[in-house]
């Protein structure tokens, strides 16, 4: 009898943990959906600055102390984005465990790394292996742009006065709802590749060579203009390193929540089965006792 | 006899910030605040690429006229298409109103160097 008690009691637990595992799910959902509008927005943005920034470099010998090659060996400083909470299946840990693989493995090694993180999740990670981490806190769950801009202009800088010789980006990348892909990205120097047309896609190269009356106007000068584009073009790839991550978060959680929701289903009904088995045997076993007591009589 | 080029009637305007668009659209003309004096464009602009400062963007849209704040951005011109890039884009009623904000965080700035 206590065994059918104690599996009454655990097919409770079990639905309220299902209950639980599918309103998070449907949260994440939700919460994803407006991620990815956040993304797809970015992108559209993205897209313009870049073609700026090709038009301007393509008509004038490109310098800049953001563009500037240093040591490969010297010191390096990651920016880590992760999420704050956990539940998301291996999400983060890919993350980690890609990540920590690439800075052990890198040739030339590194002279020196730096740590700092978006996310409680990556500073949990980090506080066990690396001495000191800066943490941004309260960018991840719903990055703005403001905050990203902070950020990048802190990692500039520490470029710029040559503490550091090169700034990565580390984060997970919006494929779809199934996949996020951890990527390393080099945030600064700025690479040289996109800052050309070649790398956008045809029609929009073909703009550029037929645009009316050939080059542009500029103003201020080339110069001066690359030197307001190519900080914003930092700071904007920071806010979308974090867009990324939000709508891959998300993701991630849903899938997670779902496969919970799935296995709780199935405990629940191998638990039901079993109960069942258990009440019908309970009662087999009185009935014989009620029979073997009116023979007896 | 060769024919004229047809003219361009409008021009089209996207203005985009990370956040999201703030406005797109066919209009007729646009004013913006560059960084070396107010400009307009309008339809057969030759391509253009110009830094922008905190300001006002005045965009006519069938004769009516609408008003963005902007706190520094780009803007672009190529073949009838013109782009704003801004960190931040606000949409303002009336020209009263910009005018009014503007003044106040000019002077906010004003103060910030004081102290």
């Amino acid at each position: 009898m206590a065994n059918l008690k104690e599996l009454t009691d655990k097919i409770a637990s079990l639905c309220n943990t299902q209950k639980m595992t599918r309103t998070m799910k449907l949260v994440a959902a939700s919460k994803m959906r407006r991620a990815t509008v956040a993304q797809a927005n970015a992108s559209e943005y993205a897209k313009a600055l870049r073609q700026m920034i090709a038009n301007v470099a393509a008509t004038s010998d490109v310098s800049h102390p953001l563009l500037e090659q240093r040591d490969a060996a010297g010191a390096a400083q990651f920016l880590m984005i992760a999420s704050d909470r956990g539940l998301c299946g291996g999400f983060n840990n890919n993350l980690f465990r890609y990540a920590w693989k690439w800075t052990q493995n890198h040739d030339p090694v590194f002279r020196e790394m730096e740590f700092s993180v978006c996310g409680r999740r990556a500073q949990l990670f980090l506080r066990s292996r690396v001495t000191d981490v800066t943490h941004y806190e309260g960018a991840t769950e719903r990055p703005t742009y403001e905050r990203a801009a902070e950020i990048a202009d802190q990692l500039m800088d520490a470029f710029t006065s040559r503490r550091v010789d090169s700034v990565y980006l580390v984060f997970n990348r919006f494929k779809s709802a199934l996949v996020q892909l951890p990527t390393i990205e080099r945030l600064l120097p700025i690479a040289q590749a996109p800052a050309h047309a070649s790398t956008s896609d045809g029609d929009s190269t073909a703009d550029t060579s037929t645009g009316v009356g050939g080059a542009s106007l500029f103003e201020p000068a080339e110069a001066e203009l690359l030197d307001l584009l190519l900080p914003d073009a930092v700071r904007f790839s920071v806010f979308n390193a974090l867009v990324e991550n939000a709508a891959g978060e998300h993701a991630a959680r849903m899938a997670a929540m779902d496969a919970a929701t799935n296995n709780a289903s199935d405990l629940i009904d191998q638990c039901t089965l079993q109960r069942n088995r258990e009440r019908q045997a309970a009662i087999t076993k009185e009935l014989i006792e009620i029979v073997t007591g009116a023979e007896s009589l | 006899m060769r024919r004229p080029r047809k003219w361009r009637a409008s021009l089209k305007l996207s203005i985009l910030t990370p956040e999201g668009p703030a406005f797109q659209g066919l209009v007729d003309g646009v004013v913006a605040p560059g960084l070396q004096g107010s400009f307009g464009v309008l339809p057969g602009h030759a391509a253009l690429l110009s830094a922008l400062e905190r300001g006002m963007v005045k965009v006519t849209v069938n004769g009516a006229e609408e008003f963005y704040l902007l706190d520094k951005g780009f803007l672009e011109v190529r073949e009838g298409s013109v782009v704003i890039l801004a960190a931040h884009v606000e949409k303002v009623k009336d020209l009263e109103t910009a005018k009014r904000r503007l003044k106040i965080v000019a002077e906010s700035d004003r103060e910030a160097v004081d102290a």
